[in-house]
């Protein structure tokens, strides 16, 4: 039963108001204690950001990150609330956590030269028995978390969180598995009130040949800068696109008599042209 | 939160059309024998204050649920002359009656032809119009207008339902127009958009084309707001292609961009 529920709560999650997933995430919960957990960690919320005490910089938080009510720093690799005992909670083994702060930089310039502006926060962990060294043989996870709010006359906010999978081979290629979510958030209180919000999901897979563990992170920057370019242009598709063309379908300014006059007139021009 | 109250505050974000699968989806979760009554009530109460609901009579009619067309337990349409009942359970109407009117209005018919008309001149799939006076104060006339436009084969739903308060003593008439669409292939995307309009020295005469010149502004409006939040917010939050126009140079050589220096001065060319 509860995981048709589990199904249920996800199915409604997909249809309702997506402007509104917080709170009624929040309340599908409410209703079913038992399956809060997997719920929280199987859907894509806004992200929130919190400071990082040690270096007073701002870095992103999700289930990835998470222990407790506390949230991982990807510069102080510190668990902020302070949490009792931070030896005891999830850390990268100590060559990931190199890997982690590597990447950390490269998409800290990704995110300048593509967002001008925002934050960024990669964190990545042990997926297998075997410990990640520099070798690039060991595979690992991570999740790449982008965000970027302006707020002028009206509103706007741009999250990305990317979740991957290195799984190299030995005959030297590895196989990147990808999933790339994007929640949009558009409004405007001028004139009218209006608001464009939802999100688009896309996955991914590549193989691309890899020399040490660097090159992983490589080969992910690259696979998620062209799934992000992408997904770009599918929103700007359904956001300005498809969506507009629904709403002028829904009521026409012209009236439709008029259209169909002009339809039969242009019918009757070509009729007449033919016989010409 | 009580249950009811949870019920209630999803059925309000639902989007256009898919109320079925919503009922699926609830029953499962709530588990419980009383579930669908619960949500029929919670989808009913929505219905007659909030969001209009179209409904099929036939196969070529539709009619409207709203408080104000209610009529004791049933809904009245004044297009067709008759009251139906809805089974918010099953999702069908029952009970269709003709009705005979006691004192016929003829200005109130008179303007339900002119909504029907004006509906068929603006609204090309689903619509329903009507017009009905206040059960109290005979002066107040509610025009709603109800168009849908589902598609789930194409995974899009949209809606536009506009209501308005016609003070036929004042001339003064005051109405909600708001419109929802919800795109839900690979994702989930959802319009969501709603405008006060008022007029004045409205008569029974002039009153549909008050309402034609609101709803022409408003969507001139809305379709305006799409390129001016595509210009003004999405393009300033992600750009299409980096500040340099080239792509990103991963791995090792990633440390060679001075952003400081060369990124600014990219941006000043």
């Amino acid at each position: 039963m509860s995981e048709e529920a589990f199904d249920a709560s996800l199915d409604l999650l997909r249809r309702l108001d997506p402007k509104k997933i917080k709170k009624n995430l929040d309340n599908l919960c409410r209703l079913q204690p038992e399956l809060a957990e997997d719920l929280l960690s199987s859907v894509d919320t806004p992200l929130r950001a919190e400071v990082c005490q040690s270096s007073g910089k701002s870095y992103l938080c999700c289930d990835y990150n998470r222990d407790g009510d506390s949230f991982r720093s990807p510069y102080s690799n510190e668990y902020y609330p302070a949490i009792e005992d931070e030896a005891e909670a999830p850390h990268p083994s100590s060559y990931l956590r190199q890997l982690e702060m590597q990447a950390n930089d490269s998409f800290d310039i990704y995110r300048e030269l593509y967002y001008e502006g925002g934050i960024s926060s990669v964190y990545l962990w042990d997926a297998e028995d075997e410990v990640v060294d520099k070798s690039g043989r060991i595979g690992f996870d991570g999740v790449v978390l982008l965000k970027k709010s302006i707020d002028n006359d009206s509103g706007g906010a741009w999250d990305s969180i990317h979740v991957f999978e290195v799984q190299p081979k030995i005959n030297g290629d590895a196989s990147y598995k990808l999933t790339s979510t994007i929640i949009l958030d558009l409004s405007t209180s001028n004139d009218i009130d209006m608001y464009l919000s939802g999100n688009l999901t896309r996955q991914t897979t590549r193989e691309a040949k890899y020399t040490d563990a660097a090159s992983h992170v490589a080969n992910i920057g690259s696979l998620i800068e062209d799934t992000e370019g992408k997904l770009r242009n599918m929103l700007q598709e359904v956001y300005f696109g498809k969506t507009k063309d629904i709403v002028g379908d829904l009521r026409s300014i012209e009236k439709l008599n008029v259209k169909e006059d002009q339809k039969l007139k242009h019918q009757e021009m070509i009729k007449e042209f033919e016989k010409i | 939160m009580s249950l009811q109250s949870i019920i209630s505050s999803m059925i309000d974000d639902a989007p256009p059309g898919s109320k079925n699968t919503l009922q699926k989806d609830f029953k499962t979760i709530l588990n419980n024998d009383n579930s669908r009554k619960i949500i029929a009530q919670n989808l009913k109460q929505y219905h007659l204050n909030r969001d209009y609901k179209l409904v099929k009579l036939n196969d070529d009619d539709f009619g409207i649920i709203s408080k104000f067309n209610q009529s004791g337990l049933k809904y009245y349409d004044p297009v067709l002359k008759l009251k139906f009942d809805y089974d918010f359970e099953n999702f069908k109407v029952i009970d269709v009656e003709p009705v005979v009117q006691t004192t016929p209005s003829p200005q109130l018919d008179a303007l339900n032809n002119q909504i029907c008309d004006y509906a068929l001149q603006h609204y090309p799939t689903f619509y329903k119009g009507i017009a009905v006076a206040d059960t109290e104060d005979a002066d107040i006339v509610y025009l709603i207008i109800v168009d849908e436009n589902l598609n789930d084969a194409n995974f899009y739903n949209g809606k536009w339902q506009s209501f308005y308060s016609f003070n036929v003593s004042s001339g003064e008439l005051s109405g909600d127009i708001s419109v929802k669409v919800h795109y839900y292939e690979d994702g989930n995307v959802a319009l969501n958009t709603k405008t006060h309009v008022t007029a004045h020295n409205v008569t029974y005469d002039n009153v549909m084309d008050k309402i034609s010149n609101e709803e022409d502004r408003f969507e001139i409006t809305l379709l305006n707001k799409f390129n001016q939040l595509n210009e003004d917010q999405f393009k300033n939050l992600r750009r299409q292609l980096p500040i340099n126009k080239t792509k990103v140079q991963w791995g090792k050589a990633i440390g060679n961009y001075n952003l400081g220096k060369d990124v600014a001065a990219e941006r000043n060319i």
